[in-house]
């Protein structure tokens, strides 16, 4: 049973088109990988799958509403079943780290002052942060802002968690370690997963089905091993990382 | 033609923006607790500035009005015409550019951070509408703010002029304020607070616009926040105008000159 899907999606940004006639499903606990080269339209689909981003043609629908005709009084209940890993993290560098995890749960508006604060500890202390509690965002490393940002994400128990490119910018160690978390926490919690990422081991390690999208189009979706096999010589020269092959032409 | 139709657009944009938040304001709940931070961080921010510049306006209208005046003898009402030029116009309009050039810079600079940043996304993201939690109660702290700095500014300008008074014309502080009762009457005060609160609605509507609206990083806040200081100052100007018009037309109507 799918959660969200997209039919016939074109999404422009100005003149520009970023995304050209998408159909994608995705289903109900699944861990769906987004890859492709930059600047192809990768975050672009997340965020439309999100609801962010408002499609100029095509339907979006999220948990089997139809997202584009609904108010935000309405889009409201099902904003507070999903949760997001922004690319640069978007945390709100004005709160403590532990502030930033309470704020979607004040927004609730059914917790008490100590509830809220025992649910952020759990959350900080889930990624390891219970030590940088007081601190602002722009005093901890990069590595420890992407925890912060998936512990915010899952503060309110999301059924579908975003994750965009979670390890961009971070060592093999640190990125493997987020990588785990988000793994762990899948299977912790049974989520569904959408993520962006353009490294192909977190992907493989990550993915029940992975999709790539090239020049603002799925070219294919598949399971890890059917990905590693596609005959398509753009997804063996993405996957293999090959100077030379017909993605050179096109980015 | 496409410089005209950008500049309907950018107007267009900001009524629209006026009537989202005045929607908000109207429908939903807004915490008291940061309609409070706000005023006061606008209060705080301005209030030196307001200050010295209110009390430089008050000596500097005292002295012009001082060199006039002086040749027809009536130094006794120096007080007075300069309290009412300042209440009814130089007041407003000091605190008008004061509130655009600093709270308004800084508010679109914050908010356009906030934009491109991905913040103002993660906001909605986390179930919480924007324009409620960072919105509007910036706009309110802003038009409030504007009135206390108001009457600070103008409590300031009388001290200059009373002090500037005292010094290049000889009129001392209690010939000063003697005549401000029969000169500075409540119409000035009316229309001085109705200026200052127009001007408010200006720069914060437009700041708070520019700033949620913002694209493309770095380069984009730059760019909101010149395009936020030339649109309110053109805006404030404009708004000058059109409420001494309509203000001589009621007041022509009110004092039966007018039907």
């Amino acid at each position: 049973m799918s959660i969200m899907s997209l039919q016939n999606v074109k999404v422009c940004f100005e003149s520009q088109v970023i995304l050209k006639s998408i159909n994608l499903e995705i289903k109900r606990g699944e861990a769906f990988v987004i890859i492709g080269p930059s600047g192809q339209g990768k975050t672009t689909l997340l965020k439309t799958l999100s609801g962010l981003v408002t499609p100029q043609n095509g339907k979006v629908f999220i948990e089997q509403k139809e997202w584009l005709t609904l108010s935000f009084k309405e889009q409201l209940p099902v904003l507070r079943k999903m949760g997001i890993l922004f690319q640069k993290n978007a945390l709100f560098d004005s709160f403590t780290c532990i502030e930033n995890i309470a704020f979607p749960l004040q927004e609730l508006g059914t917790l008490t002052e100590r509830e809220i604060e025992k649910k952020a500890e759990y959350f900080l202390d889930a990624v390891g942060m219970a030590h940088a509690r007081d601190l602002f965002p722009d005093e901890i490393s990069g590595g420890m802002q992407k925890r912060l940002g998936i512990a915010r994400a899952l503060a309110l128990d999301p059924e579908i968690i975003f994750y965009d490119d979670p390890t961009a910018g971070l060592d093999p160690i640190t990125a493997k370690k987020i990588i785990d978390l988000i793994i762990f926490l899948k299977n912790q919690q049974d989520s569904t997963i959408v993520a962006v990422t353009n490294d192909m081991n977190r992907a493989y390690q990550l993915a029940d089905r992975i999709g790539m999208v090239i020049d603002g189009g799925l070219l294919m979706t598949g399971t890890p091993e059917e990905t590693r096999n596609h005959p398509d010589l753009r997804v063996q020269q993405f996957i293999h990382g090959n100077l030379t092959g017909p993605l050179n032409a096109m980015t | 033609m496409k410089f005209l139709a950008e500049i309907f657009g950018e107007l267009g944009g900001t009524l629209l923006f006026l009537k989202t938040i005045m929607t908000t304001l109207v429908n939903k709940k807004i915490r008291r607790s940061d309609v409070f931070t706000q005023i006061w961080s606008v209060i705080i921010a301005s209030f030196p500035t307001t200050a010295m510049a209110g009390f430089f306006v008050g000596a500097i209208m005292t002295v012009q009005f001082a060199l006039l005046m002086n040749e027809f003898g009536a130094l006794g009402y120096l007080g007075g015409l300069s309290t009412s030029a300042t209440v009814r116009e130089i007041g407003p309009l000091l605190i008008a550019f004061m509130l655009s050039g600093k709270v308004g810079a800084f508010t679109s600079a914050e908010l356009g951070t906030m934009r491109v940043t991905e913040q103002i996304d993660a906001i909605r993201c986390l179930g919480s509408d924007p324009l409620q939690e960072i919105i509007v109660p910036r706009f309110i702290g802003i038009v409030i703010a504007s009135f206390f700095l108001l009457g600070f500014g103008l409590i300031m300008s009388i001290f200059g002029g009373m002090i500037l008074g005292d010094i290049f014309a000889g009129v001392n502080f209690q010939e000063y304020l003697r005549h401000i009762p029969t000169v500075v009457n409540p119409v000035s005060i009316l229309f001085g607070t109705v200026k200052c609160g127009s001007f408010a609605v200006v720069t914060a509507t437009v700041s708070t616009y520019k700033g949620f609206t913002t694209t493309g990083g770095a380069k984009g806040v730059g760019k909101a926040v010149v395009s936020t200081s030339v649109m309110t100052m053109i805006l404030i100007v404009l708004m000058d105008w059109f409420t001494s018009f309509i203000g001589d037309i009621v007041l022509q109507i009110a004092r039966g000159y007018r039907s």
